[in-house]
């Protein structure tokens, strides 16, 4: 890397200018904001408002007519049950989780109803991103290293950065799917293997085998590995050869599969994930947890919504209709994305991501952000309904320079 | 609780210092254990909740408009909250006169709570507080290995400031809870000015934490917050939370307000995390928008209750600390397990045990019905042998 870490602090603090002065830095918290970049995207990104490699956000919030496809949230947000659930629950706004109607307790226990495990094999976050940090946290040291893809969901990597934990990043296969040979390989003797399934930026999907033939493999050479199997996007698969992770949490020791209401559920702004796994696993990770780290009114949405299946049904079933439309256009464009399994693409345009997003962004299609190390060649493009989709479809296909029948067409 | 979970707790002041700074939830240290620690609700219907120093009467209907406004039929509630979450900064900036810069929102005054133990101690920097004290710093000092330095109360109850800034030489951050939970004691800001200076002088690199959870509940003429301290010296920085006065405690939204080098800090930690909810902020946004006499109200309200309650205990013969919160702190003199289970047995609840406190209560205000009930609970309990 060629940037000093003076440079990377600077970028690191990003827009706000906010830099403490070297007398400020004296906790180790500071320090090691001082410490390693964020390594599975290659350099620290450091955008207002964005961790390296994690969410960025413009200063300005988009406009009413934007597009959003750029942060592979649900279109249409929480269900009408949710909603309706959240606003009844609102005379309890004034007690704690503890003492509320619905408890935090009676949330981890639909949770467990819901998949069939005990509710000593649940543990709740605020977002499966508290549940990624404190993994990272809770199971490695400065000698215990994250193994993940490279590029992968960034948030491990940027935790491991914080607190002085080496990062391996492995690079994917041609096909943008992880390498799981190497994954393995480079999981032994570290404290975290972190595998993204479906993998986010890029969209593909490993078979449940290969998953557990994975999990095997580094058990047998690094049994205290843990493995985190993140499966934000599992809602959204159509793969059959896929399926979840949880029953060989709840048996095995050391592995946790990670939830988020933040996407199919369309939860993303009121911060519910949960993290499965063997009782003293989970206990491992939940020492780290922020008390009180689900609001009551979310408490209350994620029950009704637990409740809904026929809803996410619905929402798999809409999203499938609008991914097939997008990938279809930039197929026959010319630029056949990864064989997407989430409720975004990812395309090789041969442009920059920038250079695309900006593009877009002239007629209020916000996509992706860059990607590294991919950012040269590839975009990522949230599906939002098939309305926004076929507004962004006819955006791509002036940016793309393809005929605008192309589009039509899709 | 058992000792060894103190076992973390340094002693590193002479005469001052005790190993009980870390009191009974000790949340980090029990694992997904804590909430059982809580008071349940079960007891006898819907008990009366005294316990959680919580506004008995919530956020108002004004808020929920407000939230239904915003959050709609469920759109907006699938996005990230980085904008409705910069848009709370700017009304706090705004309601506080000062820059954006200056304000850092956060997931209840917990998370600052955290985030600042995170920040300014170390395995060499101690955090100092009194004992007892809201124990969510000592807490994550302790998950951390951070040492803690604890600090006994004076004879009234309230925080020692002369062993304080004795212990606090070479600390990482002291926490200052002012008023303080659950001894309900405050500070005024000339003990506060005289306290802040004297730490400069003898530890100038030491942080101090200035937690203003009550200040909204404080009748004591003349008190006034330490913001406009604050934004002005990178060694202070106050924080608040939307849980107390405003009826948000499950909304989940606290802030700090400092020296922008501070906030700066306080961001890089959490940069690119979402860790506070839109229907939170965009009820805290509400709550700041409303009618300034909604928080006059309530301190009045609050002021109300607390006297009657006060009265009671008096009149039973039992002493407190002169409560500037929205909870009492009472020696009910009999061990306070005992006392606690009998009122729950009769459907109320009051606090736990704050060690080395064992026969201090710690009660919430609740409204004047809940306290006109409650006070025949308390009174049937004080009077029957069994509690004793």
């Amino acid at each position: 890397m060629s940037l000093t870490r003076r440079q990377l602090l600077d970028q690191f603090l990003g827009a706000a200018g906010a830099r403490p002065s070297p007398d400020l830095v004296h906790g180790r918290g500071l320090e090691a904001l001082r410490g390693e970049e964020s390594a599975w995207e290659g350099q620290a990104g450091g955008q207002p408002g964005g961790r390296p490699g994690g969410f960025q956000f413009s200063s300005t919030p988009p406009g009413p007519n934007a597009v959003q496809i750029n942060s592979n949230e649900n279109p249409l947000g929480p269900g009408k049950r949710t909603m309706d659930a959240l606003y009844a629950e609102f005379g309890q706004a004034n007690r704690y989780p503890f003492n509320s109607r619905l408890k935090d307790s009676d949330l981890v226990a639909a949770i467990a109803r819901k998949l069939s495990v005990k509710a000593e094999n649940v543990t709740i976050g605020n977002g499966s991103g508290e549940l990624l940090r404190n993994a990272v946290r809770a199971f490695t040291t400065p000698e215990r290293a994250v193994v993940g893809g490279s590029p992968t969901y960034n948030s491990p990597a940027s935790t491991a950065a914080l607190i002085g934990t080496p990062v391996k990043a492995i690079p994917l296969t041609k096909d943008l799917r992880l390498d799981l040979d190497a994954m393995a390989e480079a999981a032994r003797g570290a404290g975290l293997l972190f595998l993204c399934n479906p993998n986010n930026p890029t969209a593909t999907v490993h078979s449940a085998k290969a998953i557990a033939d994975v999990i095997a493999r580094v058990h047998q050479a690094s049994p205290d590995t843990v493995v985190l199997i993140d499966e934000a996007y599992h809602d959204y698969v159509t793969d059959p050869s896929h399926a979840t992770q949880i029953p060989l949490a709840v048996s095995q020791p050391n592995v946790l599969v990670a939830r988020t209401m933040s996407k199919a559920y369309g939860m993303a702004g009121l911060r519910l994930g949960y993290a499965i796994g063997r009782p003293e696993t989970v206990a491992r990770l939940a020492r780290y947890a922020m008390p009180y780290n689900a609001n009551v009114l979310v408490l209350a949405a994620a029950i009704a919504s637990l409740g809904d299946q026929k809803h996410i049904d619905e929402e798999r079933a809409r999203n499938t209709a609008a991914r097939t439309f997008t990938v279809d256009f930039f197929t026959k464009a010319g630029y056949p994305p990864t064989d997407s399994q989430g409720n975004f693409i990812f395309v090789n345009l041969n442009r920059t991501a920038q250079d695309f997003r900006d593009a877009c962004a002239k007629d209020e299609i916000l996509v992706g952000r860059d990607f590294r190390p991919l950012e040269r060649t590839h975009s990522r493009i949230s599906i939002g309904t098939m309305a926004e989709m076929q507004k962004a479809v006819a955006v791509f296909a002036k940016v793309l320079g393809v005929p605008a029948a192309t589009a039509a067409r899709g | 609780m058992s000792l060894s979970r103190r076992s973390f707790v340094s002693t590193l002041t002479a005469g001052a210092a005790s190993t009980a700074f870390i009191s009974a939830r000790g949340r980090e240290g029990m694992a997904g254990l804590w909430s059982t620690l809580e008071p349940t609700a079960h007891a006898a219907g819907n008990p009366i909740i005294l316990s959680s120093n919580e506004n008995p009467l919530g956020a108002g209907p004004a808020v929920l408009d407000a939230l239904r406004k915003a959050l709609g039929a469920g759109g907006p509630g699938g996005r990230y909250p980085p904008f409705v979450q910069r848009e709370l900064q700017e009304v706090i900036a705004k309601k506080f006169g000062v820059k954006t810069e200056n304000v850092f929102v956060g997931c209840g005054s917990t998370q600052i709570l955290r985030d600042m133990t995170q920040l300014f101690t170390s395995k060499t920097k101690a955090l100092v507080g009194s004992i007892p004290t809201y124990e969510e710093c000592a807490g994550y000092a302790n998950l951390i290995g951070s040492p803690v330095t604890g600090v006994e109360l004076d004879s009234t109850l309230a925080m020692d400031l002369e062993a304080t800034v004795a212990a606090a030489k070479g600390a990482g951050l002291i926490f200052y809870c002012n008023p303080n939970n659950p001894t309900a004691t405050v500070h005024t800001p000339g003990d506060t000015d005289a306290f802040i200076k004297n730490v400069h002088r003898t530890s100038p690199d030491t942080m101090i934490l200035v937690d203003e959870a009550y200040i909204d509940y404080v009748t004591a003429p003349g008190h006034t917050s330490e913001v406009e301290r604050a934004v002005n010296d990178p060694k202070v920085v106050v924080a608040r939370t939307f849980s107390k006065a405003y009826g948000m405690a499950g909304l989940r939204v606290g802030y700090a307000i400092g020296h922008a080098e501070t906030i700066g800090a306080l961001g890089a930690w959490t940069r690119g995390e979402f860790l506070l909810n839109v229907a939170g902020l965009d009820a805290a946004i509400a709550a700041l928008g409303q009618d300034r006499t909604f928080i006059e109200k309530e301190r009045a309200r609050n002021a109300a209750a607390r006297n009657f309650t006060r009265d009671f205990f008096h009149q039973a013969g039992c002493t407190d600390t002169e409560s500037q919160t929205n909870f009492l702190f009472v020696d009910v003199k009999r061990p306070l397990a005992g006392f606690q289970r009998a009122c729950r047995e009769q459907g109320v609840l009051v606090g736990r045990p704050f060690p080395p406190l064992t026969t201090h209560a710690r009660i919430s205000i609740g409204t004047m019905e809940e306290m006109t009930q409650a006070v025949k609970v308390f009174g049937a309990v004080l009077a029957s042998r069994a509690a004793a």
